[in-house]
């Protein structure tokens, strides 16, 4: 199995509300510089722990995941890093205009020599407020959204798109995807509605958070739709994200989810939108998805492999980043490559 | 004046289109919101369509082909040359036989509209098309098969009707985009 490591580039400091959104006024402007940097930091740090690939959201308006355009912060990370896939988990394709994602992936395939991966999503409710989409409409803005990037990637003339949501009257993007015809692109295989147009089209798929039966169930109809488009996905088409607290033993483990219950509080007041949140990807310890010493951790993650899963993205936590991610390559990383 | 089958609706410049069951269809009547549109019959000859149009004194003419009669509105377009403004081909029916452009005396814009699911168009029907009409805007029509026409009428409507309005310029929007204007 392959592992990616799930960075926040958050807001190192100290906000005084949650909720979404933030105001703008509690955030430090130096602050915001020394968070990109620890951010970068992080991630040139999961390289050097084993991970193969670091991802990168999209989200706004909130301190915990300061990446609005994940591209920045991947190009960013380009130029840090030499070996680890960089995957952007990915551009929320409702709120952007997707012929320039297309140029703007393709510009940093090249300028992480071919290490772009990407999952195009149509995001959450509160996402939607940010631009003023209508949330009713995101599902099929998404899917025009993902057939004219692949065309935008792969056409070798320029052409016009007359779409129901999208109209580009010229579209011939440079530069071309360094990897060929181009980089490897997942969907949300969370609904069956999505995981059968990601098999139809021929995509990976994405999915979060949920337990491994239900993975199986998801895995299980994207297969068939694939098959029915003609093509075999295999383990490294299905990317799972989880939540993970790792330490030497279980009850070492379970005593981290313990101080971290204790100082979580909610993170979704009343009256913000359905979705928002966003901060510690591992804040509070009931969606945490793995938990304990190595063995626990390693049995988790072959039951997930055995659902069909190949590529793990999870979000570290426990005596502090530097800490959690030393213990995941020391204990987890070389285990887990023995996963097939 | 040669007789031939019309059915015409609409006002302003002139837009001939040829192919079947195109007359007074809700495609017909959008696109006629902007110009005036003569259905010519399908089974008119290249030579007839262009003596009618001749005929008429039609002027800055747009030719239509859709389907099986692109390859009529092409020919009769290069036999109205003084007359045609531009030629939109619509699903275009037969696919190019040889990578030679198809119609290399007809110096006019030309735009050709396919559907982004038209299993009939090959992988590669923009460069194919591209090549056998050098010059060319290739659109690619969302979501439609191989009627265009039928499976997205507003598309079309849109898309040619910007086409046959500025040709190369139907690349610029001229409607504004502010929202709130007062």
């Amino acid at each position: 199995m392959k592992t990616c490591f799930l960075g926040t580039g958050g807001y190192t400091g100290q906000v005084a509300s949650r909720g979404w959104p933030v105001p703008p006024e509690q955030c430090d402007r130096e602050e915001a510089a020394k968070s990109m940097a620890t951010a970068i930091r992080q991630y040139k740090m999961a390289e050097d722990a084993g991970f193969d690939w670091v991802s990168i959201s999209e989200h706004h308006y909130s301190p915990g995941l300061m990446t609005p355009n994940p591209a920045i912060l991947a190009a960013a990370i380009s130029q840090q890093t030499t070996r680890v896939k960089i995957a952007l988990l990915g551009p929320l394709i409702p709120l952007v205009n997707p012929v320039r994602t297309a140029e703007e992936i393709a510009m940093l395939d090249a300028l992480s020599g071919g290490r772009i991966v990407v999952l195009f999503l149509k995001g959450t409710p509160n996402e939607h407020a940010t631009y003023g989409t209508n949330p009713a409409e995101t599902r099929e803005i998404t899917q025009e959204g993902v057939e004219l990037i692949l065309r935008a990637w792969t056409e070798p003339q320029p052409f016009s798109w007359e779409g129901r949501y999208f109209r580009y009257r010229t579209v011939s993007v440079w530069p071309r995807t360094v990897q060929d015809p181009h980089p490897q692109v997942f969907y949300s295989g969370n609904s069956e509605e999505s995981a059968e147009f990601a098999g139809r089209m021929g995509l990976s798929i994405a999915i979060g958070f949920a337990p491994p039966p239900k993975v199986k169930q998801q895995v299980d109809i994207y297969k068939a739709a694939a098959r029915a488009a003609g093509w075999e996905p295999t383990h490294d088409n299905v990317l799972y994200r989880g939540r993970m607290i790792i330490a030497e033993s279980d009850s070492a483990a379970n005593d981290i989810a313990e101080g971290i219950r204790a100082r979580a509080a909610p993170t979704t007041p009343t009256g913000a939108p359905a979705g928002a949140g966003g901060g510690d990807p591992t804040a509070g310890v009931a969606g945490v998805q793995f938990l304990g010493g190595p063995d626990a951790v390693l049995k988790k993650a072959r039951e997930l492999h055995d659902a069909g899963v190949g590529i793990l993205d999870v979000a570290v936590a426990g005596g502090g980043m530097t800490r959690s991610m030393e213990l995941f390559g020391r204990l987890f990383v070389p285990a887990l490559q023995e996963v097939a | 004046m040669t007789e031939l089958k019309t059915s015409e609706l609409g006002e302003g410049a002139a837009v001939v289109v040829m192919g079947d069951g195109f007359a007074n269809t809700e495609a017909h009547r959008l696109l006629a919101t902007r110009f005036r549109v003569v259905a010519i019959d399908a089974a008119a000859a290249p030579e007839a369509v262009a003596a009618w149009v001749a005929g008429q004194g039609l002027e800055g003419v747009g030719f239509l082909g859709l389907g099986t009669s692109a390859t009529v509105a092409l020919k009769a377009a290069e036999a109205s040359a003084e007359r045609a403004k531009c030629v939109v081909l619509v699903s275009p029916q037969p696919l190019p036989a040889s990578p030679d452009p198809i119609a290399p005396g007809l110096r006019l814009p030309k735009a050709v509209l396919i559907g982004s699911r038209d299993a009939s168009q090959p992988r590669d029907a923009i460069p194919v098309w591209r090549r056998a009409l050098p010059g060319s805007n290739v659109v690619l029509v969302f979501d439609a098969g191989a009627d265009v026409v039928a499976d997205r009428h507003q598309a079309f409507a849109d898309a040619a009707g910007d086409f046959l309005d500025r040709q190369g310029r139907f690349a610029f929007m001229t409607e504004s985009v502010a929202r709130l204007p007062a």
